[in-house]
């Protein structure tokens, strides 16, 4: 990769891999346009559309500053459906680390995966744009007033303990209450047309089980929560009122986790971090969300808590990836974006870190 | 002419004691990085709105560093694609390798 995506090659990156391989990739158009009227695609990979498989969601560049989300995602997707469609039994390879043809035949005998690359167009065109804030985080939702703050951090804007009021005064702050604030949760939840496309995705496969948010400060992978440490505790739950006031410190209120999921997202987080591992030797962190403060609203918590919320929903294990080694760039002073060179070798060792956990599925 | 944003965003690296730095991201909703504990001080990344420094000063903790990311010479580290490089049938190829088994 000798540059960064722009927007628009983006989203036709997804198009053009429907349109090289219509038998295993479809585009899907998310149903709410972006402040600035952008249509954005997630891409649906399977071997059997009819099978209604069950789906891994994959979705991206949810902050319009952490550009290489998108490429990875994007590459993650031509890796698999190019080897599927090899001429002759091929494995995929990322350094010292193979996936043999049989492994991604089988993963997708078994799965679906669902990959929306750019969730947050607006935020990064404006972070791309010469002159322009390149640490720009959140989406372009107009400003209430002239000349007042824009935008809506995504990753603040799902409706898991939206109210503040929820966490202890005391605690470190689970989001932004201000629109001036960098991680602004908004005025409402999901009231954010990208926010609500990451919702409609899985509504539109309620046979998800797995979601993974690819965000860019590493080198880590973590799962639900990220609200509060977790605890067998079926009574402190993020729905249950009498707990106002006592999140996200540590010690005192736990959020209630099955234990069968803890032990299965730390499984396949475990994976992850074996699978990136080898392809250079980059060493990630596993563990809860909560180790990075507590936060509301954000995505891996919320696809976590739909089966809690609504038991008709399906249960989705919820996940994030913090790519990259900020320690090494902020040697060399740079912002988010890796230098190309070094950001082809993260898509590569993360590439094979989500391979590796779906085929753990 | 374009009027400044309010919320624009500067990346800092802050040094204090562990009490002014749980001051801080009690005060104002951060996601600290790099986050390293010597001699009684910690130092940490934080991305901020640029109207905080102030309220940091305030706190007490030093500002190591300041970058300005809107700086037009880092636009050279990373540079963006013009123009469509998905465009007329040419699509992403992935950047693992294929290698023929057997």
């Amino acid at each position: 990769m000798e540059k960064y995506y722009n927007t628009q090659e983006a989203e036709a990156a997804v198009l053009a891999l429907e349109q090289q391989y219509p038998a295993l990739a479809k585009a899907i158009a998310l149903p709410k346009l972006t402040a600035s009227g952008k249509q954005s695609h997630a891409l649906h990979l399977s071997t059997d559309f009819a099978a209604k498989c069950p789906v891994v969601v994959i979705i991206a560049a949810v902050h319009g500053n952490e550009w290489g989300g998108c490429e990875i995602a994007i590459n993650v997707a031509a890796d698999v459906l190019k080897t599927l469609s090899a001429p002759a039994p091929s494995s995929l390879v990322y350094g010292p680390k193979k996936f043999k043809s049989h492994e991604i035949h089988g993963l997708l005998a078994r799965r679906d995966l669902v990959i929306f690359p750019l969730v947050n167009p607006d935020g990064r065109e404006f972070a791309q744009t010469p002159g322009e804030d390149r640490s720009w985080r959140k989406n372009r939702r107009p400003p209430l007033v002239d000349g007042g703050p824009v935008g809506v951090d995504i990753n603040r804007n799902f409706d898991l303990l939206f109210n503040l009021a929820a966490f202890d005064p005391l605690a470190p702050s689970p989001a932004g209450a201000t629109p001036q604030s960098h991680y602004y949760q908004g005025p409402g939840p999901f009231s954010e047309p990208e926010t609500a496309n990451v919702v409609d995705l899985l509504n539109s496969f309620p046979s998800t089980g797995w979601f993974i948010d690819l965000h860019c400060t590493g080198p880590e992978i973590r799962y639900a929560w990220s609200i509060d440490e977790a605890g067998a505790n079926t009574a402190q739950n993020f729905m249950n009122p009498l707990f106002n006031g006592q999140r996200g410190s540590i010690g005192g209120y736990q959020e209630f986790l099955n234990g069968t999921d803890a032990t299965e997202m730390a499984r396949l987080a475990k994976r992850f971090v074996a699978d990136v591992a080898a392809v250079r030797n980059v060493a990630y962190l596993s563990g809860p969300g909560f180790v990075n403060a507590p936060t509301s609203g954000t995505s891996h918590d919320y696809a976590y808590s739909r089966h809690r919320h609504d038991p008709r929903l399906g249960r989705v294990l919820g996940f994030y990836v913090e790519w990259g080694q900020i320690s090494t760039r902020n040697d060399t002073g740079p912002d988010d974006q890796p230098p190309p060179a070094e950001m082809s070798e993260i898509i590569k060792e993360v590439s094979a870190g989500l391979i590796g956990l779906c085929i753990a599925t | 002419m374009k009027q400044p944003d309010p919320s624009s965003i500067v990346r800092l690296r802050v040094t204090g004691t562990p009490v002014e730095a749980m001051e801080l991201l009690r005060a104002i909703p951060v996601e600290a990085r790099r986050v390293i504990e010597r001699e009684g001080q910690v130092t940490m990344d934080i991305f901020v709105e640029r109207a905080l420094l102030d309220k940091i000063n305030a706190i007490g903790l030093h500002i190591d560093k300041l970058i300005d990311t809107r700086d037009p010479r880092r636009r050279d580290l990373a540079p963006v694609g013009e123009g469509n490089r998905f465009g007329g049938g040419r699509f992403p190829q992935g950047l693992g390798e294929l290698e023929r088994e057997g």
